[in-house]
């Protein structure tokens, strides 16, 4: 295997060894089988990508690329463009701050997500938590904390709690169930 | 400085951990190279290890083992990024752009593909910049299962929990998309971007459902056979149509509801009389000049057609719900109105001896004005001008209730009038709030009753008009305004008491708008009624004890419309008011009986009359030769008079 970090594994056209220029323009294939074309904003690896509608604010879609994985590259043209300026500041308690509320996000995200589901309770699940309190139980969906459905997640399985909210959460299911039939998953 | 908490710091330090999971950390924090940061965990071999905590013993072996699918859950702390610190020391190093790329991922959500085709998707954490890119992803959960199983759909997999740390080694590292990376140059508004978006949530932001159906897609509606056809344009235009849609034959011939709607409880009749049709057709195209009008206002600009100037790139919220700069002049549209107004005013009053002269300030005054025209003729310029002036100035100055267009009637045009007053009503209530407090006419004209009786006809016109007038009056002297407000007066047909301060001019004087009106073709005051001429010299009036002094006035066609019919076309003018039949013929001794307080007639903030007038036609102030017959001014609720009106 390649050490890593080595350079491109194989250079079509236009350029150059080991590292990119930056502003090149390349088409990139992979190993994996993707495609894409982008311009080298910075040294070898990173290889921003063209065509998404930047957004104010100068955001890209980046993609950093293993060179020992690129299996294809033709050199297409080259940009002025200035990526980076030579005093570039990174505001790092920002950028902590952002990654701790991506890590809350996901992990509140995660509490949604049931272990071990199939998909169809899992949007099961998510139809219920528009307007129900749920939450996981092992495999069971848990409304309210009193009522509790089963797999396979039907209106006959739907035990506990008291006839009213046993109903209602028959009623909703039944209805989630359709909706989602409807319109597919 | 540690740049992992220590506990993770010392758990991927510890050789048992390493056991346990069995690779190699080869993970180097990315190290912004020179500073005093360290850069956490030292793993290369060899490399003197920039942990100011501690000579951490590399951990990387010499084996890598190359797949690392999953890691172990690992109690995460929200340990902070591998690179602290400002990145903006870092100059001259070829990799500055790639480490600072990298550093403003941290954070971010990414994707990364591994080797095996395997798709994670995680909190980006850290990456060895030093040596091979390994990654740390936080959160990372399984996209898309690489390997054998192919590609399979999302919904397909059975979910597993994300994974609190992963740890991605340089080999199997693909490539690592960044989706919307901000990387402006400075840093703080990458972190300050997003905190800002973090604020501003939209509803549909926030009731978004992650994992659910966001919807479904619409489609428009297309009608089954059974919906009656040529529904499609029934509302679109009622009017011009001819009716298409009349609720009332369809509610009885669904429901056998029979209607009691008379339109004219509502609205104003019509009067449909011979010459309806000229009137009808000079009120369209008075009409259409006015759609015609250019104006600034936006919205009126819509409703006209006219298109928005493209460049402008007005949006939906500014131009339908954004909150005009207090600047902005309430009636934009007046100015533009304004300056074509006087100078069609002025190019009709004075440009030829024009008949209908006041076409413009009676179009602009409102639709269906069409009423007056040639309110002055060309005899009556002069005379009639003046007064006119100050009365259509007055008029537009101080257009209270419309009421008071009713007042007086002027004999003329009572139909006019009436149709006037209603007209004006429906036309810009702004008017009748205008200035009342007589703030005399810019050529000082008193007569604030005036404005007052123009009352509901207020449109913005109007005022135009009035300051057209003024304008006009001032610039050019007296003839040119006298034309003009002549023939506006005797629009208003009458209302303007002729009194004090028509004064102001001389020559003024009901009478001659009287004459004035009088010559109008509409108007049904006497024709026979010579011209009013103020006599300067003539003595005040003193109303208590003068009857009728020997005034030399001379026989002129009052103001107030003569006995004859049109008064009874005012309704609630009583009929002593204002016609007094021996007037015709006699002198002009029209005065105001029971007027205790001669000052009342005077708009209390009434500017000083015109000098010369003032000594004679101010009533009671000083003894006047004539009297001029002055309807109750709109503020003298104690006028049994005005009762009737108000």
């Amino acid at each position: 295997m390649d050490p890593a970090g080595a350079s491109v594994a194989n250079v079509i056209g236009g350029s150059e060894g080991d590292k990119f220029a930056v502003g090149n323009i390349y088409s990139v294939k992979l190993i994996t089988g993707d495609e894409f074309r982008g311009i080298v904003m910075a040294d070898w690896l990173f290889f921003p990508q063209e065509g998404s509608k930047p957004r104010p604010g100068h955001t890209k879609n980046t993609r950093m690329v293993n060179a020992s994985f690129i299996t294809g590259l033709s050199y297409l043209g080259k940009t002025e463009e200035p990526f980076l300026t030579d005093s570039c500041w990174v505001n790092l308690d920002g950028l902590r701050a952002k990654e701790a509320v991506a890590v809350r996000q996901a992990e509140a995200d995660a509490e949604r997500m049931g272990v071990g589901v199939t998909a169809e309770a899992q949007s099961i699940f998510d139809a219920l938590s528009k307007t129900l309190p749920v939450q996981w139980e092992n495999s069971d969906i848990l409304v309210m904390k009193e009522v509790r459905v089963r797999s396979p997640y039907l209106s006959d399985c739907v035990f506990g709690g008291t006839d009213a909210a046993n109903n209602r959460v028959k009623k909703v299911l039944e209805l989630e169930r359709r909706r989602l039939h409807l319109f597919g998953t | 400085m540690s740049l992992l908490a220590p506990d993770l710091y010392s758990i991927l330090r510890d050789p048992s951990f390493l056991r346990v999971i069995g690779v190699d950390v080869v993970i180097q924090m990315v190290d912004l190279g020179l500073n005093s940061f360290e850069a956490g965990m030292n793993m290369q071999p060899g490399l003197p290890s920039k942990a100011s905590t501690n000579g951490s013993p590399y951990i990387r072996g010499g084996e890598r083992e190359g797949v690392l699918n999953k890691a172990k859950s690992i109690k995460s702390h929200p340990a902070n990024a591998a690179s602290n610190g400002e990145a903006g020391s870092l100059k001259g190093d070829s990799r500055d752009g790639l480490v600072y790329l990298t550093t403003c991922k941290i954070g971010h959500l990414v994707e990364v593909h591994l080797k095996n085709g395997s798709v994670y998707s995680g909190i980006f954490h850290a990456a060895d910049v030093e040596k091979d890119f390994g990654i740390i992803l936080k959160m990372a959960s399984l996209i898309k299962e690489g390997g054998l199983r192919g590609h399979k759909a999302r919904s397909e997999f059975v979910r597993k929990p994300p994974s609190k740390t992963f740890i991605i080694p340089a080999d199997e590292l693909v490539q690592v998309i960044a989706k919307d990376l901000s990387i402006s140059s400075d840093g703080m508004s990458n972190a300050v971007q997003s905190e800002k978006s973090g604020e501003l949530l939209t509803d549909s932001s926030i009731s978004k459902s992650f994992h659910t159906d966001q919807g479904r897609e619409l489609k428009p509606w297309i009608p089954d056979g059974d919906v009656p056809q040529g529904l499609d344009n029934v509302f679109d235009d009622p009017w011009k149509r001819g009716r298409g849609w009349d609720q009332f034959k369809v509610n009885e011939s669904l429901f056998g509801v029979k209607s009691t709607f008379d339109e004219e409880i509502y609205t104003t009749k019509l009067d449909r009389g011979i010459r309806t049709r000229e009137m009808e057709e000079r009120a369209q195209r008075i009409a259409r000049e006015i759609e015609g009008e250019n104006t600034r206002d936006l919205h009126v600009a819509e409703e006209r057609g006219f298109q928005l100037n493209e460049k402008f790139d007005i949006d939906e919220e500014s131009k339908y719900s954004a909150v005009l700069p207090a600047d902005a002049f309430d009636d934009s549209g007046f100015d533009e109105e304004n300056d074509e107004l006087l100078d069609t005013c002025n190019d009709e009053t004075f440009g030829g001896s024009s008949t209908s002269t006041v076409q413009k300030p009676v179009s602009s005054s409102g639709k269906g004005y069409g009423e007056l025209r040639d309110a002055s003729q060309p005899s009556r310029n002069n005379t009639n001008v003046d007064q006119m002036c100050s009365i259509s100035d007055d008029h537009a100055q101080h257009l209270p209730s419309e009421q008071r267009s009713k007042d007086f009637t002027a004999p003329g045009s009572s139909i006019s009038e009436s149709q006037m007053g209603e007209r004006r009503n429906k036309n810009n209530p702004e008017f009748s709030h205008s200035n009342r407090s007589a703030e005399e006419s810019v050529s000082g004209h008193g007569d604030s009753k005036e404005g007052a009786k123009l009352g509901g006809g207020g449109t913005s016109a109007w005022k135009t008009v009035a300051e057209k007038e003024r304008q006009v009056s001032e610039v050019s002297g007296k003839p040119k305004s006298e034309s003009f407000t002549g023939q506006s007066a005797s629009r208003r047909s009458s209302e303007s008491r002729p009194g004090p301060s028509t004064s102001s001019r001389p020559g003024l004087s009901p009478s001659s708008s009287i004459g004035s009106l009088s010559s109008s073709e509409k108007s049904t005051l006497n024709p026979n009624a010579k011209e009013f001429k103020l006599n300067p010299n003539a003595k005040s009036f003193k109303p208590t004890a003068a009857a009728r002094p020997q005034s030399p006035m001379a026989d002129a066609s009052f103001y107030y419309p003569a006995a004859p019919a049109p008064v009874q076309q005012m309704p609630g003018m009583p009929l002593g008011y204002g016609i007094q039949p021996q007037y015709p013929g006699q002198q002009q001794m029209i005065y105001y009986p029971g007027h205790q307080h001669p000052q009342a007639f005077y708009p209390p903030n009434a500017q000083p009359q015109f000098p010369q007038q003032q000594q004679q036609m101010m009533m009671g102030r000083q003894p006047r030769p004539q009297m001029v017959y002055m309807p109750p001014p709109p503020y003298q609720p104690d006028n049994p008079y005005n009762q009737g009106r108000e």
